[in-house]
């Protein structure tokens, strides 16, 4: 069957935060449970965040951590990935689902 | 053995190694201590430590224009060593100070604070702002802030704490203060709004966040309190330094210090350092001018990277340029940069933690390390590059 969230993008607020547990070599996010409700992805989906020409794709993990903003990325590799320097810790990206995490 | 753990800026002295278990070290400690280790590489191939070293002195000595970069895990002489080594060598110095805390660290060194210990001792209400000690400095508030019983807070969290946590979503211990009856979770959209917030409420009026009245009355029982400041304060103030300071001014009069919070281990031994010698913190010593870490990465031809993993930690439009340098990695730990750069030589010191030496904790207290005297320490590669022998 066709997924049509499949096809659905839209613009999320990612914060960067030290999270030594979720850090290592595959692409973890936290997500709010509203952010996975409405793109329709359940704990250990996958999703796409992308920030002017760079894409990271991120194993979802739907937590409490994430109200407030909609993505919360573990600093390290992949969050450097994503940032400028600029602003680092905040910002917008592009999320949409996709169907393998990045690993280093 | 009982040691200094350098994992992060609480420098937490009563780490304990015994029978080879490492005893009251939280989740970072210990990741430090049992991490795996970086091997000694030069062009990939295996080797001593002293090989190693003797390339890193050929490619840096044959570098027209070198980047020193990291230092803020490294103890004060390896730092003083670096500084000599771009001050002989004409290069570029940099840490994480610049995209980080560094200006948090500069405004807590112009103001007068208490120490951690102080607050231990007799701290009532702590903030933080922009910081979440559950993952940057986990034993934070056990040591210094919420839970300790000491001096004339003998009753802990339960009556003799009070904690306000200010942050753009619900951390952990975000949940810990909501939860709590001595605590208080103030989720911001904008800082510089907060920051109005406690300037009408000490005039008695209402701002966007009327939970800071119940901050500033618990601020009226103690002599001393203080907010913590992380680098999502920092970013979220968005160059509003100043709006910020003239409010801990205002909070003065209450008793408010200001301490940074989640910085690197010995970054405010590198701030310090480096206000002193130079007056800002990314300097060219070259061209005898403070530049930008961007401009650091990219005019540099040769890497010497010192207790840090630019891949993870700093922004990849910048740390990448690296990739087309010649690197030097001097790393206790394995690191992404490591796996990913192709670096020229590899160099695995000592863990900083049996250095010796010392380290400027956030507070600004002196902190001295364990061991010393290491053959294989940071200090012994930084002085090896400066006196061009191993």
């Amino acid at each position: 069957m066709f997924e049509f969230t499949k096809l659905m993008k839209f613009d999320v607020k990612v914060v960067v935060v030290k999270d030594i547990l979720h850090e290592g070599d595959t692409a973890r996010a936290l997500i709010s449970r509203e952010l996975a409700e409405k793109l329709g992805v359940k704990d250990g989906g996958l999703i796409r965040l992308t920030r002017g020409d760079v894409s990271v794709c991120f194993e979802a993990i739907v937590s409490e951590f994430a109200e407030g903003v909609d993505v919360v990325i573990p600093s390290g590799y992949f969050a450097s990935r994503l940032a400028d320097e600029e602003n680092p810790k905040l910002f917008k990206a592009e999320v949409e689902k996709c169907d393998k995490a990045d690993s280093i | 053995m009982r040691i200094v753990c350098t994992a992060c800026s609480c420098l937490c002295d009563d780490i304990v190694i015994e029978g080879g278990k490492v005893y009251h070290a939280c989740r970072k400690g210990y990741n430090l201590l049992r991490g795996e280790r970086e091997v000694n590489t030069v062009d990939g191939e295996k080797c001593d430590f002293e090989k190693a070293v003797k390339s890193a002195i050929d490619v840096f000595g044959n570098a027209k224009r070198p980047l020193i970069f990291g230092l803020d895990n490294v103890n004060c002489e390896t730092q003083k060593l670096a500084l000599k080594l771009a001050k002989n060598s004409g290069a570029i110095v940099a840490d994480h100070s610049t995209l980080s805390c560094g200006e948090l660290i500069k405004l807590a060194i112009s103001r007068k604070h208490a120490t951690l210990e102080e607050f231990r001792d007799r701290g009532y209400v702590s903030i933080y702002w922009g910081s979440n000690p559950h993952n940057g400095i986990p034993r934070h508030l056990s040591r210094f802030t919420y839970y300790p019983r000491s001096g004339k807070r003998q009753r802990g969290y339960e009556e003799d704490r009070f904690l306000v946590v200010v942050d753009v979503r619900k951390s952990e211990t975000a949940k810990i203060a909501e939860k709590s009856k001595s605590g208080l979770f103030i989720r911001v959209e904008k800082d510089s709004d907060l920051i109005d917030s406690f300037l009408k409420a000490l005039e008695g009026k209402a701002g966007k966040y009327v939970e800071v009245a119940r901050a500033l009355k618990e601020m009226e029982k103690s002599d001393l309190n203080a907010i913590f400041g992380g680098s999502g304060l920092y970013f979220g103030l968005n160059g509003g330094l100043e709006s910020f300071e003239g409010m801990l001014d205002r909070l003065a009069d209450l008793n408010v210090h200001f301490i940074p919070a989640n910085t690197k281990a010995n970054m405010r031994g590198f701030v310090e350092l480096m206000l002193k010698e130079t007056g800002s913190l990314c300097y060219d010593f070259g061209e005898g001018e403070a530049c930008s870490l961007k401009e650091a990465f990219s005019l540099c031809d040769v890497a010497l990277i010192v207790g840090a993993d630019p891949f993870r930690t700093v922004p990849w439009t910048i740390s990448s340029m690296i990739r087309e340098r010649e690197v030097i990695l001097v790393n206790s730990l394995k690191s992404v940069t490591g796996r990913l750069c192709g670096s020229r030589v590899k160099i695995s010191p000592e863990i900083s933690c049996f250095s010796g030496g010392t380290m400027v904790r956030s507070d600004g207290v002196e902190v001295r390390l364990s061991g010393g005297g290491k053959e294989r320490s940071d200090e012994a590669v930084m002085l090896s590059l400066l006196n061009q022998e191993v």
